[in-house]
Order: structure tokens, then C-alpha cells, then sequence
């Protein structure tokens, strides 16, 4: 696939939440961003073989708890950032993951995705190679960066 | 129904999801077993009969694919029912997994009337 863009990542995230955790999501309008609270939690999982990168995932608190909350099938208040709410983000930094490597490999694919990790904020990438979204996510903050290894060529062989 | 299902997750917050996707479906609480990775599953099914285990791959401690490969070394154990829970794509490893008696390969993000199907399909029961 060599025309991955900003929609496609938004749409698999997109994907992702609606069908593991019913959440629904949007891409956020761009002149209504400052309103949604900013993100504070940070994870990536990185990927390998004959091309390799990494994709981010970051989220508001809001968006934490409520993803994780919807996961569990339990009140808000039930679920704490930390816990479950870095765990729930993890898993879909994992299944995003898995669905930007699949397009990125196709059917004969031969990369390799490794495990979903906490990074710190520093971390995510400003800016650089790659494609970046973010989504409203029933009013929360949910942003993505892919990013190919630095000379990476972005369609596998 | 009375069969036995086993969850393979490293994620506990997935584990509880799939396990609420499979309750939902109609399969008693009781009949449905978790385990973090694979050494947890096989240590989990000296103990009890699993008819279906649903594996992710990647995982620490042992690995989907290193497990798959122990239970297939355990004849008594040969005619558990193994899907592929997974967000893997890496073509080499699936055939693997298939060439170790994987029945199904399920791709996270997944419908929960997928994992229903494959359930009553390959149990052939009817939840």
C-alpha cells in the first residue's frame, strides 16, 4: 500500500473503537480542537521487517476512562487511569497497530508488530514523517501518529 | 451449554471484554476460564478440560505460537479447538499457526457476532 494517509489511520482507529468497545468516534473539526481536553496518556508499539516504524496513541483522561469503562462493561467510576484506563489504551494502541500493518503489508505480509508500551509525552512524535489524526471520541481526545523508520519506504515490500 | 472456554490474553481489559462478548453469546461465567499467556493456559488445562481456547499471539512469558506448540506435543490434548485472537498479519506466522491445528483465525477489531459464529460452528453448539 503505498498511499497510507491521515483517513485511513483515523478510520482504523475509528474501527477499532466502535468495534471493541462500541465507542463511537469522528476526526475532530479542526477549529473546534482547543476544545477538547488535551491528551496526558501516551503508548506506542513499534513494527519490523522489510519496512519498519512505530504507531502512537495518545488520549485525554476523559477518553481513558471511558474506553476503559466501556471495555469492562463498568461505571467510570469504577475505572481508574493507571489501571485499567492505560491498559485499555494499550490494547488499542495494539489493535490499531495490528490494522496499520496489515495495510501496510497486504496480503503476503511479512512484518512483525512487537507489544504496547508507555511512553512519555516527550515522546510522541510533533511532528516529522508520517500521518498524524485526532479524533473526537464522544467528546474526548483521541490522537494517532504513524511513523515510519527514519528513510523507511512506506510500502512493504 | 456445557463446554468449556479458555481466553489467552496478555491484556486483562481485552480478557474481560472477549469474556463479555461470549457471555452475552450465552455461554455460563463458570465455563469460561482466563489465562495471561500461554504457561498460564497449559498450567490451567492440566486441571480442567478446555474445549476451545482463544489465543492471542503475542504475548511475554510464552508466546501464542510456543504454546500452540506445546499442546500439540500432549496427545490427550489434541482435540482442543484452538482460534487465533489476534492483530497479527505476518503471513508466515498464521501458516504456522495453522500448520500447528489452528481452526480459525480471528483479526482484532472483530465483530462479536464473528466470535459467536465460530464458537457454534466449531463446538457445534447452539448458544
Amino acid at each position: 500500500m503505498s498511499d497510507f494517509n491521515q483517513d485511513m489511520l483515523g478510520d482504523m482507529a475509528i474501527e477499532a473503537l466502535e468495534r471493541t468497545a462500541f465507542v463511537s468516534a469522528e476526526p475532530a473539526d479542526s477549529e473546534f480542537l482547543d476544545e477538547l481536553d488535551q491528551s496526558e496518556w501516551y503508548t506506542r508499539i513499534k513494527y519490523s521487517g522489510p519496512v519498519s516504524g512505530a504507531v502512537y496513541l495518545a488520549g485525554s483522561p476523559g477518553f481513558m476512562l471511558g474506553l476503559a469503562s466501556s471495555l469492562l462493561g463498568v461505571e467510570i467510576e469504577d475505572v481508574a487511569i493507571e489501571k485499567e484506563g492505560l491498559d485499555a489504551l494499550r490494547e488499542l494502541t495494539n489493535i490499531v497497530g495490528g490494522s496499520v500493518v496489515s495495510a501496510l503489508g497486504g496480503d503476503r505480509c511479512k512484518l512483525s508488530l512487537g507489544l504496547p508500551e508507555v511512553v512519555e509525552a516527550g515522546e510522541f512524535p510533533s511532528g516529522g514523517p508520517g500521518e498524524h489524526c485526532v479524533l473526537d471520541a464522544e467528546g474526548e481526545r483521541l490522537e494517532i501518529f504513524w511513523q515510519p523508520a527514519e528513510g523507511a519506504n512506506a510500502k512493504a515490500a | 451449554m456445557s463446554c468449556n472456554l479458555l481466553i489467552v490474553d496478555d491484556s486483562p481489559i481485552l480478557r474481560a471484554a472477549i469474556k463479555k462478548v461470549v457471555k452475552l453469546a450465552g455461554l455460563e461465567e463458570d465455563r469460561i476460564f482466563e489465562a495471561g499467556n500461554g504457561k498460564e493456559a497449559l498450567e490451567l488445562m492440566s486441571t480442567i478440560w478446555v474445549d476451545m481456547v482463544l489465543l492471542d499471539l503475542n504475548m511475554p512469558v510464552m508466546n501464542g505460537e510456543e504454546f500452540a506448540q506445546e499442546l500439540r506435543k500432549q496427545p490427550e490434548l489434541e482435540d482442543v479447538a484452538v482460534v487465533v485472537v489476534s492483530t497479527e498479519s505476518n503471513e508466515d506466522r498464521l501458516n504456522r499457526m495453522r500448520e500447528l491445528g489452528v481452526i480459525e483465525v480471528l483479526h482484532k477489531p472483530f465483530e462479536p457476532e464473528d466470535l459467536r459464529k465460530i464458537i457454534v460452528n466449531n463446538l457445534g453448539v447452539k448458544l
